[in-house]
């Protein structure tokens, strides 16, 4: 069937090197089960999925390991280095992600503050320096500040992941002028990660033309996380539709969309 | 049976004999856990 999503024209998402259709990435976190997980993130779309390092719980059962559920050779992983308030922390999760891992890819995350979760921009970037040399592909999730964006490019990373508000907040995208100014300056991809809480979120946030988003918590935490996941890739296409489409300009006034003449005496 | 396995370790392949003993493992790769080497065994679970 064809439907008017398909008649987007896009080029497909490039990011490290490597290409994908969907521009949403989901989490794996915060779900009440790994069914209604899997569901969600077929529902979404999403090729790109993330996921924590972690300890092996040593009494686990024998089916509590997110591989057990996600199919490696279906969906690109990508390792975070969530929890990490030190670069040489986050170096030490990206390191023992690529060893279990399926990839080079790691998406790079230095928090700061334990009240906001805000990037530590110093930490972050020596990370990201170091582990580019490594060879890796940094994602480096930070905040909406130009200049960092910058550094952590010139540090050679494959992309940059601004926030749009406080991780796990839902609060939508606080600072569109500051997001699209990245997107404007800077070569490598954008991807807005952090703070989405709806659809419209996404869609406005797609609207600043950036390359991607990356939500969690928003289908996660949502009363139907499959339904809510099934909004999110419904919205990040119509939001990258419409910037593809460019927006009309705005008015201070009103312009009538009827014909002024002809009207009757 | 094979009286070997293909394992990797630290991103290389090796192949070793099937009832190979942590401490032999070790041993064989010239880490003494004598010296108090720390293992961590980690895998990936849900996060975003």
């Amino acid at each position: 069937m064809t439907t008017a999503v398909d008649l987007v024209r896009d080029a497909p998402f490039a990011v490290g090197g490597r290409t994908f259709q969907s521009r949403l990435m989901v989490g794996t976190g915060k779900y009440e089960g790994h069914e209604t997980m899997l569901r969600a993130i077929e529902a979404s779309g999403a090729e790109i999925v993330t996921v924590a390092v972690r300890r092996v719980d040593l009494d686990r059962s024998k089916d509590s390991g997110l591989l057990h559920h996600l199919d490696p050779k279906r969906f690109f992983l990508l390792a975070n280095t969530a929890g990490c308030y030190t670069a040489t922390d986050a170096m030490r999760y990206a390191r023992l992600a690529r060893e279990a891992g399926f990839n080079d890819f790691v998406k790079l995350e230095v928090i700061g503050d334990e009240e906001t979760l805000l990037p530590d921009v110093r930490g972050l970037l020596e990370a990201a320096t170091v582990l580019v040399k490594e060879g890796f592909k940094v994602l480096a999730y930070t905040n909406e500040d130009l200049v960092t964006a910058l550094r952590l490019e010139d540090a050679g990373c494959a992309a940059v992941m601004p926030l749009a508000s406080p991780i796990g907040s839902g609060l939508g995208l606080l600072n569109p002028l500051s997001v699209r100014t990245i997107k404007r300056r800077l070569r490598v991809p954008v991807i807005v990660d952090a703070g989405v809480g709806t659809a419209s979120d996404a869609c406005l946030t797609m609207e600043q033309g950036v390359d991607g988003i990356l939500m969690n918590t928003a289908i996660a935490a949502a009363q139907d996380p499959v339904a809510m996941a099934q909004a999110m890739r419904l919205a990040t296409i119509a939001g990258r539709a419409a910037f593809l489409a460019g927006r009309m300009p705005r008015r201070e006034v009103a312009m009538p969309s009827s014909p002024t003449r002809g009207m009757l005496d | 049976m094979k009286d070997t396995i293909d394992i990797v370790i630290n991103g290389q392949a090796r192949t070793v004999s099937q009832g190979v003993t942590l401490l032999e493992l070790l041993a064989g790769l010239a880490l003494d856990p004598r010296t108090g080497d720390a293992i961590e065994l980690v895998h990936f679970v849900g996060g975003g």
